[in-house]
């Protein structure tokens, strides 16, 4: 009965153990694998990262100069960066932000929305 | 007189994955268990001969979804066994790190699972509560939380600092003192003994006719434990298998925490004794050969069958968890049990069904 009494005590007094979403914000670890970036302007179009990915998450077509990543099929596993001969691929921290449509991530070296997070 | 069926259903709020047990019942006492498996089957060792054998190692890891890191340790010690490719000491040592605390992360999870499966809330909260700061660990040396992609054919993919390894054992210590508070609910709780002493009894006899694995068969005195023999870089750790002779739920508990304690120490071990050195090495050429791979995972051993014909796909890829030769166990504990005590039963061995059918 008093250890009971004494663990109600200890409780009452003690900090929320849960984090003050959104007041308190998870900041992410600096190895946590989020999304990939590719920096565009240095992308020679070889298509190794596409035969590369084993989820099929990237089209890459040299004639046309088309890069695309289809961001639901990304498993961030990490192969086409390691492969990748330019090394302009990324895979940075932070999560993608929700959005409110389904759209594969088409990457274009000019609209702010594909800007590299620093 | 006509005999009830109750469907113990695929979807149970119990249950961690999808299994249908349909029992049969004589007013309050089951008489038989019929199994039904195959609502998670995804074909995975299919799909693992049409890709890559390098990419393999993404599929592998994702047969399961709390025992993920053994999984891809199991494969790609199997394919280096076939190239007769050696790796650096170093990765051996990373890879037993990353292999102990992956079997810690998943004890607690069972422990929580269990604790909710008599419907004690508040102590499944506190074990997986203790399980994030695992997670947090995992996700501060790889970036993931249970599927870490640190294997590669040739060594590992991702070192650790100095940095890591103090993080590491922080969290080993917090961890360790949380559960000396609490596994004592689990051993002595008048109502928890009520509910596992004597529920679910496994003989030896029985361990050896249903070939019964892991913490199942060592809670019924069988003393095997896969990684006695010494693979990996176990043979330079210090440890004896955790053996009770209850045969019951209370005893599987008990191996179970008793694991988690040893986990630990073997963490701080391998921790102390790792060599500085390379992390992989390059590996060129293709597998043709067969070879058999086995591995000690949380839930028992791990048989895993590899053929390649030379080229970079396989030939086939087979995969015997733990929880398909533990499935018969259940079928020999139910009979005879009452309506209320099933869940635990089925609890008690651990499932994780989504291993047992790709």
């Amino acid at each position: 009965m008093a250890s009971m009494f004494s663990i109600i005590s200890k409780n009452f007094f003690k900090d929320p153990i849960t984090r003050l979403y959104p007041k308190v914000v998870r900041t992410p670890f600096e190895r946590t694998r989020g999304r990939l970036f590719n920096k565009i302007e240095d992308c020679i179009y070889c298509g190794i990262c596409a035969r590369e990915c084993p989820a099929d998450a990237l089209k890459v077509d040299h004639t046309n100069t088309f890069w695309e990543l289809n961001a639901f099929r990304c498993i961030t596993c990490n192969q086409c960066v390691i492969k990748c001969p330019k090394k302009c691929l990324t895979i940075t921290n932070e999560r993608r932000s929700s959005g409110t449509k389904k759209t594969i991530h088409l990457q274009k070296p000019t609209t702010t929305e594909n800007q590299a997070p620093k | 007189m006509a005999k009830t069926i109750i469907p113990f259903g695929p979807q149970h709020p119990v249950l961690p994955e999808p299994l249908q047990l349909k029992l049969v019942m004589d007013e309050d006492t089951v008489v038989e268990a019929i199994p039904a498996i195959g609502y998670v089957h995804r074909g995975l060792e299919k799909l693992a001969e049409l890709k890559d054998f390098n990419q393999t190692v993404y599929i592998v890891e994702r047969v399961c979804g709390i025992c993920s890191f053994m999984h891809s340790m199991a494969y790609v010690r199997g394919i280096e066994d076939i190239m007769g490719v050696v790796i650096p000491e170093r990765a051996e040592f990373l890879r037993v790190i990353w292999a102990e605390i992956a079997r810690i992360q998943s004890h607690l999870l069972y422990l929580g699972l269990i604790a909710d499966g008599f419907g004690f809330e508040s102590l499944f909260m506190e074990t997986w509560k203790d399980r994030e700061k695992i997670l947090d660990v995992m996700e501060f040396t790889t970036g993931n939380r249970v599927i870490i992609s640190a294997n590669k054919v040739g060594g590992q993919t991702k070192d650790m600092t100095q940095e890591h390894f103090t993080a590491i054992l922080k969290t080993m210590d917090e961890i360790e003192a949380k559960l000396k508070e609490y596994d004592k609910v689990f051993i002595n709780n008048y109502s928890v003994k009520k509910r596992t002493v004597g529920i679910g009894y496994l003989s030896l006899e029985d361990v050896k006719e249903y070939a019964a694995v892991g913490p199942m068969a060592r809670a019924s005195g069988w003393a095997w434990d896969l990684r006695q023999t010494g693979y990996s870089a176990y043979k330079y750790l210090d440890f004896e298998p955790v053996v009770e002779t209850g045969g019951d739920c209370h005893a599987r508990n008990v191996v179970r925490i008793r694991e988690t304690f040893q986990s630990i120490d073997l963490v701080r071990q391998a921790i102390s004794k790792i060599p500085e050195g390379e992390i992989a090495v390059q590996v060129k050429g293709t597998p043709k050969g067969e070879v058999i791979s086995r591995i000690e995972q949380p839930r028992g051993e791990a048989v895993y069958y590899i053929k390649g014909n030379g080229t970079k796909n396989l030939d086939r890829l087979r995969i015997r968890t733990p929880t398909f030769a533990n499935i018969p166990t259940i079928l020999k504990m139910l009979p005879g049990s009452q309506l209320p005590d099933v869940p635990i039963i089925t609890l008690t061995i651990d499932p994780c069904i989504s291993c047992t059918e790709r």
